[in-house]
């Protein structure tokens, strides 16, 4: 996937989440019946199958190797991914709190259930690339600090000292 | 006989993760004589080429033959690096609509 077809993909993403977007606040008869009406919708289904396989090209093209890395836009990358993590985390603590515990809804619907499964896995993937990225970061930030070299005991007193 | 190379920073990640994982100790010392010893490849050079299991934690590291020296990369948690490696993506029970 080309940069440019990577930006267009978060952009999508970022579409595609916030159109899951629940307004916060206490629990009403009003929210309840907006909670209903998003997920049972056939539409909505649809975006969130469209947001699994968005999620599954951006897994596929995330960076394996150090050529053409660069620091600044994946850390914009990780910004896009965990923003919409945070969306994605809110839509679902809404419809738990709106349907689970003490609720005496319960949705059997179709398209509810399957909304919940794409909205999981899509929860799972944005988990994985969130930890991917992270990491990658953190061992790519380290890489341009000085190096220090030690025999396996000079490095065991070191790490002692402090 | 390996020179152990490592950053600034990840001497502080060496001295935390050696509170929980004992068994850091051992595996430097395995380092410096046979780092292929124990190396496990990562297929991901970006992370580093191989990673050592240290208890709860994870180095990432590479060998620079030709000098004799191991770069360590990283000192992750299991558990993260194995999600990472894994790219473990839990798929949906239904993908179809109805």
């Amino acid at each position: 996937m080309t940069i440019a077809a990577l930006n267009e993909a978060y952009e999508s993403m970022g579409a595609l989440t916030g159109t899951f977007n629940l307004p916060p606040g206490q629990k009403s008869i009003t929210s309840m019946k907006k909670a209903i009406c998003l997920t049972t919708d056939e539409d909505s289904v649809r975006l969130s199958v469209d947001l699994v396989s968005l999620l599954d090209r951006i897994a596929s093209a995330l960076p394996t190797t150090n050529e053409n890395f660069n620091i600044g836009a994946t850390q914009l990358h990780l910004d896009n991914i965990n923003e919409n993590l945070g969306h994605i985390n809110g839509f679902l603590a809404s419809i738990k709190e709106h349907f689970d515990g003490d609720s005496d809804i319960e949705i059997d619907d179709d398209n509810f259930i399957n909304l919940m499964a794409h909205m999981q896995a899509s929860q799972k993937r944005l988990s994985y690339i969130s930890d991917y990225l992270t990491l990658v970061l953190q061992i790519q930030k380290t890489s341009i600090e000085p190096e220090q070299e030690f025999t396996a005991q000079e490095l065991i007193a070191f790490l002692n000292a402090a | 006989m390996y020179t152990i190379v490592l950053r600034g920073g990840i001497a502080e990640d060496l001295r935390k993760a050696r509170s929980i994982s004992t068994s850091i100790d051992e595996r430097l010392i395995e380092l410096e004589n046979n780092p292929m010893s124990k190396a496990i490849p990562t297929s991901l050079p970006i992370i580093g080429d191989f990673y050592v299991n240290v208890g709860r934690h994870c180095m990432l590291y590479n060998i620079d033959q030709e000098n004799k020296k191991v770069l360590i990369k990283s000192v992750v948690q299991s558990v993260l690096l194995f999600k990472v490696l894994g790219r473990i993506i839990a798929a949906p029970t239904k993908m179809t609509e109805e």
